[in-house]
């Protein structure tokens, strides 16, 4: 077991060819996300506008974004829109998943924001505050804290995702265990190990979330 | 309400039952099920030729095609499929490095497995370019000599990845490898494109003077790369009895293509557990 162990994850630098893999995945997801997160908040604002010209292309954005499988999309932004151009295939990865995310975030931000109680910021606005003033105070914080949960099963789903990336020429985790098992002809064994990697990745952003939790508690037993 | 409770969870755990049985049931005796790679392309009425060739008993034979060959070892090992139907080459990759399976040669319809290279017919210098050194080196016997020395080596054997030679100011071409074929086309234990076929395109790119750019790619997006233009070329196998090997059939099929003369030629046979024998 110990030696199978070796010789498929160690042996001839098998194992800096799976941390670069590996990066190639956290690469995507970490820029895509950043990118996702970024348009998803304009997308929200434009969904969430009452001038039907930023409304509806915000909502149709949503709809044929999150209706169409991410892999077709990559497919046809590697091979037909960036076609004759030299972007690179890591780059469009990112627009790709970026633009996906997007549109989920963009969901997750329009349900958090409608979640939070409006009689506040009214409060606010009585008060003599801007209505920046209550957005930034009153209703981000608490749909940030509503928003939290699904945004981290966000982030866990993009990462697994970005398993498709083999078909337009990236080597992603994905791939190298399915070359590793190739070469070796241990699928099975191969399999598990990848598992497990993702599945570490996954805990990974629970734990930044929970340590995000923690952090903050601290700073409110603080004060 | 407290009825329709209780019911609707009988109902249910009967429901899980039945396709727990599903899942465990029984192979069904009269078909004889085997799998083949979708990259090792097939003349149409082979099966049927095949499934004749091996009797009335295993008449209504059921191909399965997979992806990749991680995925058809792994149908073999639950027992999806009685036999992977790959070339010899394969076949003893996968017995050398899995002590499970043994491989067998095809003996009652014997036919070969051939490998070209293919590119779009638009882009005829690069044909050219490939196809004359293939000939080239089969008429003065150094690809029987490659042959010879490069795949016994890495059927049996992990060897390590050789660079590909550079010429400055030479035109480059970008060869699709998927890794998924050992030992002609997989990724070394350093992430480096490997096998028999980057052996061959070190010896095309010294004697024709040309640069190979290799591009990894998911074996189910190859034909996708090459059409539109992110390859130049993907390599190619057939396989089809010797009686009917035309390769214009295989041009007029898949449209728009040339294809090479082959490089080498492997028969074919099955894969199978080793208590199969």
């Amino acid at each position: 077991m110990f030696q199978k162990f070796y010789d498929l994850l160690i042996a001839g630098g098998a194992w800096l060819t799976i941390l670069e893999g590996l990066w190639a995945t956290v690469q995507i997801s970490f820029l895509a996300l950043v990118l996702g997160t970024l348009l998803g908040a304009g997308v929200c604002a434009m969904r969430r506008s009452k001038h039907k010209i930023l409304s509806i292309p915000a909502s149709l954005y949503i709809a044929v974004l999150r209706g169409s499988p991410v892999l077709m999309l990559l497919m046809l932004f590697y091979y037909v829109v960036f076609a004759k151009s030299d972007v690179d295939a890591l780059v469009v990865a990112i627009i790709t998943f970026g633009l996906n995310t997007a549109a989920y975030i963009a969901e997750l931000m329009r349900s958090a924001l409608d979640a939070t109680d409006k009689g506040q910021v009214e409060a606010m606005r009585t008060l003599g505050f801007s209505g920046f003033a209550a957005f930034r105070y009153v209703t981000l914080p608490q749909a940030a804290e509503i928003a939290k949960p699904v945004y981290q099963s966000t982030i866990i789903n993009l990462i697994q995702w970005t398993s498709v990336v083999g078909y337009v020429t990236i080597t992603d985790l994905t791939r190298v265990i399915n070359n590793i098992s190739a070469r070796t002809m241990q699928p099975l064994f191969m399999i598990i190990v990848g598992m497990i990697i993702y599945l570490g990745l996954s805990y990974l952003v629970t734990g930044i979330f929970a340590l995000s939790d923690i952090i903050k508690k601290r700073k409110a037993g603080a004060k | 309400m407290k009825n329709f409770k209780k019911l609707l969870a009988v109902l249910l755990a009967g429901l899980m039952l039945l396709s727990l049985a599903a899942c465990g049931g029984k192979k069904d005796e009269a078909s004889w099920k085997f799998g083949m790679l979708s990259s090792a392309n097939n003349y149409s009425n082979y099966l049927d030729h095949l499934s004749e060739a091996h009797g009335a008993e295993k008449t209504g034979a059921e191909l399965v095609m997979f992806d990749n060959l991680n995925a058809a070892v792994m149908a073999l090992n639950k027992n999806d499929v009685a036999t992977l139907f790959v070339d010899k080459a394969s076949g003893d990759y996968i017995a050398a490095h899995n002590i499970d399976f043994v491989f067998v040669e095809e003996s009652l319809y014997p036919t070969t497995n051939d490998y070209s290279m293919m590119t779009l017919d638009t882009n005829k210098e690069v044909y050219d370019i490939l196809n004359n050194v293939i000939k080239d080196m089969k008429a003065d016997g150094t690809l029987d000599t490659l042959i010879a020395n490069e795949l016994t080596a890495y059927i049996n054997s992990d060897p390590v990845a050789k660079d590909l030679p550079r010429f400055d100011g030479a035109i480059t071409i970008k060869v699709a490898v998927t890794g998924d074929v050992p030992p002609m086309d997989f990724v070394a234990a350093d992430g480096k494109a490997a096998g028999f076929n980057v052996a061959l395109l070190t010896e095309i790119a010294n004697r024709a003077q040309v640069n190979f750019d290799l591009v990894q790619v998911d074996s189910a997006a190859r034909a996708t790369a090459l059409s539109t233009g992110k390859v130049d070329v993907v390599f190619w196998a057939k396989n089809f009895p010797c009686s009917v090997c035309d390769d214009a059939i295989w041009e007029e099929e898949v449209e728009g293509t040339l294809i090479t003369e082959s490089y080498f030629s492997s028969p074919v046979g099955h894969v199978m557990p080793k208590s199969d024998k």
